[in-house]
């Protein structure tokens, strides 16, 4: 009996043995590919992706290389990065490309937040503030006084973008500024003259209603104002201001009530995709305007990243782009709705200096490798006309059109809340002013609602 | 008469097997929905109405899924990290099941309700401490910090305790009154009796496994060591979508849980039919 | 005399028996433990401290980005916040909305289900493959069945219920206040009634035939046999997915937020849905705990009644 006992016991554990071999044997042969040994010990235990080339550069150079983890969810092409390692041998920039969908943030944060080797974070389009706020990245104000950058004049409006209380956390690298896009063969088909370059929000609206008027038929829309936060808000923050003077929730702002209406009107009149609809069909910008189920769009200059490539969005139409309509008379000359993404150092990050080296060669050598990809580079001295020509390339706008983007002359606003606690402001309008265009709240509870809520976040 | 009777079951079994057939259709629309998806192009994936026949036929996806990324290698790091979690889980649930199923000890009940505690509280709420606290076992960014904890899971410990309770305690009694030993009476009886049940922990764990998309994001920063689930998502653009590359990539990704599930089932009905012959 | 002596002797056979249960029962009570040990050691170290770590930072304010220096105590502060927090009232509410519909449909439609599915359908098999499908496709495509389903304009369940049932004004469905967690719950419980019925049918195959056969002798009806003799011998397989049902269905996140993102307003944040919210998009990691604390106690609640239940009734 006892026997058995123990036999019964051996064989389990058996088992169970061969089962941790099996694992750690897949454990190892996954880092033994992938890691270089000697950088394993030099970097806290954890692999890097290099190839074999590149660890035998290494070792010519003598020198150990620092490596550098630079995640990211939209790179533009490796060459460049390559270029950079070659250049400097004493830093290997590894790239870890992570899925660009919601949760990407939630993987950098955690990074961040716990230490984790990364040493460049990107963050776009208003969500790097609360960051700022909240710690997470080093200050590189002394860097930039070391270096002797002037911020202003390298990155103009898009400098406020890696600000936080005049402190520096990141260094602007792509930025997306919108406009209309219109549907070329759909105005012609109506007879409707194509948006002009200094049209009206009233301009605008007709326009939509004429379009929408000649589409309705066939269920083509006039416009299309997306359900992002804030989405709605887009010509107001020409004019609008988010704060009070001291400081309050100034949602009641003539210029952000009459956003909501006209959202509201517009949905309600047909004259685009309601905003339940588009929650609940999951619409998309880029499969909606170039599936041609509307005659214009308000979008970022990713669109023209979708627009060349036919693989997915084949389409057979002209596009055209006009400038952002102007609040009304009062505002002048041309105008964009802007936002802009930035690099960043985690303050966990172990090799800064080494980083701030990789952040300026990106931000100020690969202006058109970024241009290439469809997005604009926010570096103004490498501006120059080419690099419209690469922006354009490969996509049916003219480039003329293509210009607009990057027209010095254009006046930059955004419909972004910069400002103390801005993330939960845009979440708290988003939640309520929902239930205003799916027409379950008044417009007069609904900005009473917001005005309240974020009053309270922010006495906090 | 008997014939009658035997006529209007027989009618009745149809009637029922109708009715369930509309259900169990209508549970496949999303399938059907995901294989039309990944014939399509981007552009029409998200119309309304579905059109489950393609307007235009895009038969690139599955090409640009296998050439554009790793996806092979996605595939095999998936298998790998799936079937060493499900083996070692199956082990160590099994075993743990068995005191807590056919076994008494003091302090049973505290510890079962100790480790039922453990499902109550969700992940979400665990992943930053996991993260720091792995990358302190040194796990993290390698298949360990996905494997190992699957081998202790809970769910399997409960499942498993359940089905073994439910085997009638005299087929086990006869053995143990003739001096058989608890590994003895466990490898010989009551695992080849629980095999239904190991069948669907197998199920449903590699069915986790495989789905998993949170764990391996958060862990793995490697690209060689990516899952299938997360280098799929590698599609995703900035203010974008890619479902046709997805649900091409998903699609194929599906074809190891069915097999593995019509594999189960078949366990099923012949260890039915085993027991029916016994009795 | 001899009486006594047989009594005597009665005694002691009574005391070695007693002697040689309590060898059997430690003898049971070592294999128990040892065959828990390779679990309780791993389930300590991988799940057990991590839960340990989190929950107490419910109880702390903490600044990730200095480590733990940047940990504060402050007791209870964060649950008295919590108490005042509409986020997380209308969350719990909608939580034990959602578990208190969900739980029965899914476990009284995967019973049924399983019952006909065991034994009484033809084409078993590819119809248990059909109905674990939803489990195993991707979340995506199950919500965008849904979403189209319930699209509220033209939408086919809008078409029946306005065109058969005349219904005059058919709810919007996931854009309404009213009805998208209605929504939510009915996708949550197609999807995930295969499931159940998997774990169902693997219990009902230690089910005896002969029971079956001899209800069958008797002419006992297919309704009948369900109710008398299936139902009470899988109680306590019942309670069990009741049980993780309950466990499962608090724990709700994926499905509100690929499909409403807890809108409109706050009509379907769930629990999982705040914790999220605050530990990643606020970064209070400590108040984040403390919310999953609540939750914590709520299924511990429901749990804790379940298994008092179960004692009295099945034993």
């Amino acid at each position: 009996m006892k026997k058995s006992t123990k036999c019964g016991y051996g064989l389990m554990f058996a088992l169970a043995a061969s089962l941790m071999f099996a694992g750690c044997q897949s454990g190892d042969s996954s880092n033994g590919t992938s890691a270089v040994p000697s950088q394993e010990e030099s970097n806290q235990g954890t692999s890097a992706k290099t190839n074999t080339e590149e660890s035998q550069k290494a070792d010519s150079a003598k020198a150990e290389p620092v490596v550098i983890n630079y995640y990211e969810w939209d790179v533009p092409d490796e060459a460049f990065i390559e270029k950079f390692n070659e250049e400097n041998p004493d830093i290997q920039v590894v790239v870890h490309t992570i899925p660009a969908n919601g949760e990407r943030l939630t993987k950098l944060d955690i990074l961040a937040m716990s230490g984790g080797d990364m040493d460049v974070m990107p963050i776009s389009d208003g969500d790097q503030f609360t960051r700022f706020e909240s710690g997470m990245l080093a200050s590189l104000d002394e860097f930039i006084a070391r270096d002797g950058i002037d911020m202003e004049a390298s990155f103009g409006k898009y400098a406020v973008w890696g600000q936080s209380d005049g402190v520096y956390y990141g260094i602007p690298f792509r930025a997306t500024q919108t406009a209309i896009y219109y549907n070329k063969d759909m105005f012609d088909q109506a007879g409707v003259p194509y948006p002009s370059d200094d049209w009206t929000w009233d301009e605008y609206i007709e326009t939509a209603k004429k379009m929408a008027e000649w589409g309705k038929e066939q269920g083509i829309y006039g416009t299309y104002t997306h359900t992002y936060a804030n989405e709605w808000a887009t010509i107001a923050g020409q004019v609008g201001n988010w704060y009070t003077e001291d400081g309050k929730c100034n949602i009641k702002d003539p210029a952000w009530v009459r956003a909501l209406e006209v959202r509201k009107s517009l949905d309600d009149a047909g004259v685009q995709m309601p905003y339940g609809q588009i929650v609940a069909v999951k619409a998309v910008i880029n499969s909606s305007f170039l599936g041609g189920k509307e005659a214009m769009v308000h979008a970022g200059s990713w669109l023209v990243r979708d627009m060349k490539n036919k693989d997915k969005f084949p389409f057979d139409f002209n596009v055209g782009v006009a400038y952002l309509p102007r609040y009304d008379e009062s505002v002048e000359g041309p105008r964009a709705n802007y936002s802009a993404s930035v690099l960043g150092i985690p303050a966990n990050s172990k090799h800064k200096e080494e980083a701030w080296r990789f952040i300026r060669y990106y931000v100020e050598e690969c202006s058109s490798e970024i241009a290439k990809s469809g997005n604009l580079p926010t570096y103004l001295p490498a501006y120059d006309d080419n690099i419209v020509n690469i922006f354009v390339d490969g996509s049916p706008l003219a480039v003329e059109d293509g210009q607009k983007f990057f027209d010095s002359n254009v006046k930059l606003s955004t419909n972004k809340v910069i400002g103390n606690h801005g993330a939960e402001y845009m979440q708290i309008t988003k939640e309520e002013a929902e239930q205003y265009f799916n027409g379950e709240k008044s417009l007069e509870d609904t900005l009473d609602t917001i005005e309240k809520r974020v009053n309270e976040i922010l006495e906090k | 008469m008997k014939k009658q009777q035997k006529t209007k079951k027989l009618v009745l079994r149809v009637l029922v097997t109708a009715i369930v057939a509309m259900f169990a259709l209508a549970c496949i629309f999303p399938f059907l929905w995901m294989i039309s998806t990944s014939f399509k192009y981007e552009i029409d994936v998200m119309e309304f109405p579905i059109r489950l026949i393609p307007k235009r036929w895009n038969l690139k996806n599955y090409a640009t899924v296998w050439n554009n990324s790793n996806f092979p290698r996605y595939y095999l790091n998936s298998v790998k990290v799936t079937l060493c979690a499900v083996l070692g889980e199956l082990c160590i649930t099994t075993t743990a099941a068995y005191a807590f199923g056919r076994l008494n000890f003091r302090g049973k009940k505290l510890l079962y309700t100790l480790y039922l505690s453990t499902m109550m509280i969700p992940g979400q709420v665990l992943l930053l401490p996991k993260y720091i606290y792995f990358s302190q076992l040194h796990i993290t960014n390698t298949h360990w910090a996905l494997i190992l904890p699957s081998f202790f899971s809970v769910f399997g410990v409960l499942l498993m305790r359940q089905v073994f309770a439910q085997i009638p305690f005299e087929y086990t009694e006869a053995a143990y009154m003739d001096g058989a030993s608890h590994p003895h009476i466990f490898l010989r009886l009551i695992l080849p009796l629980a095999k239904p049940g190991i069948m669907t922990l197998l199920l449903l764990s590699f069915t986790w496994s495989w789905n998993d998309y949170m764990n391996p994001l958060v862990f793995l920063s490697n690209e060689t060591l990516f899952t299938l689930t997360v280098g799929l998502q590698r599609f995703q653009e900035d203010a974008s979508t890619n479902y046709a590359l997805i649900m091409s990539g998903a699609t194929v990704s599906l074809i190891p849980l069915i097999v593995l599930f019509l594999f189960t089932q078949k366990y099923f009905i012949e260890s039915f039919a085993a027991a029916g012959v016994k009795g | 005399m001899k009486k006594k002596l047989n009594k005597e002797f009665d005694k002691r056979l009574d005391k070695r028996m007693k002697k040689s249960l309590n060898k059997i029962q430690l003898r049971e009570e070592r294999a128990g433990y040892l065959f828990l040990l390779p679990s309780m050691i791993g389930t300590l170290i991988f799940i057990v401290i991590p839960i340990v770590m989190s929950l107490l930072l419910g109880f702390t304010e903490w600044n990730p980005m200095k480590g733990l220096a940047g940990v504060k105590w402050v007791a209870l502060a964060n649950f008295k916040e919590v108490i005042s927090d509409d986020r997380v009232l209308a969350a719990i509410h909608n939580n034990l909305v959602y578990s208190l519909s969900y739980v029965p449909l899914t476990i009284g439609i995967a019973l049924i289900l399983a019952a006909v599915l065991n034994r009484f359908v033809f084409c078993k098999i590819p119809l248990r493959m059909m109905i674990f499908m939803p489990y195993i496709s991707s979340l995506v495509s199950v919500a965008t069945v849904w979403m189209v389903l319930l699209y509220p304009d033209r939408g086919p369940v809008n078409a029946i219920l306005s065109s058969v049932f005349h219904i005059a004004n058919p709810p919007k469905w996931f854009i309404s206040s009213k009805w998208a967690l209605v929504g939510i719950i009915m996708m949550s419980v197609w999807h995930d009634v295969g499931y159940y019925v998997i774990i169902i049918l693997a219990n009902m195959q230690g089910l005896s035939r002969e029971v079956y056969e001899s209800a069958a002798v008797d002419g006992a009806s297919a309704v009948q046999t369900f109710f008398r003799i299936t139902v009470p011998m899988l109680g306590s397989t019942i309670f069990f997915c009741v049980t993780l049902a309950t466990i499962n269905s608090f724990k709700v996140f994926d499905q509100v937020n690929i499909i409403t993102e807890g809108g409109p307003g706050f009509s379907t944040t769930v629990l999982v849905q705040c914790i999220y919210y605050y530990a990643f998009k606020e970064y209070r990691i400590g108040y984040a705990a403390a919310v999953a604390i609540i939750l914590f106690l709520i299924i511990f609640v429901f749990s804790s009644i379940l298994q008092k239940l179960e004692e009295k009734l099945t034993y």
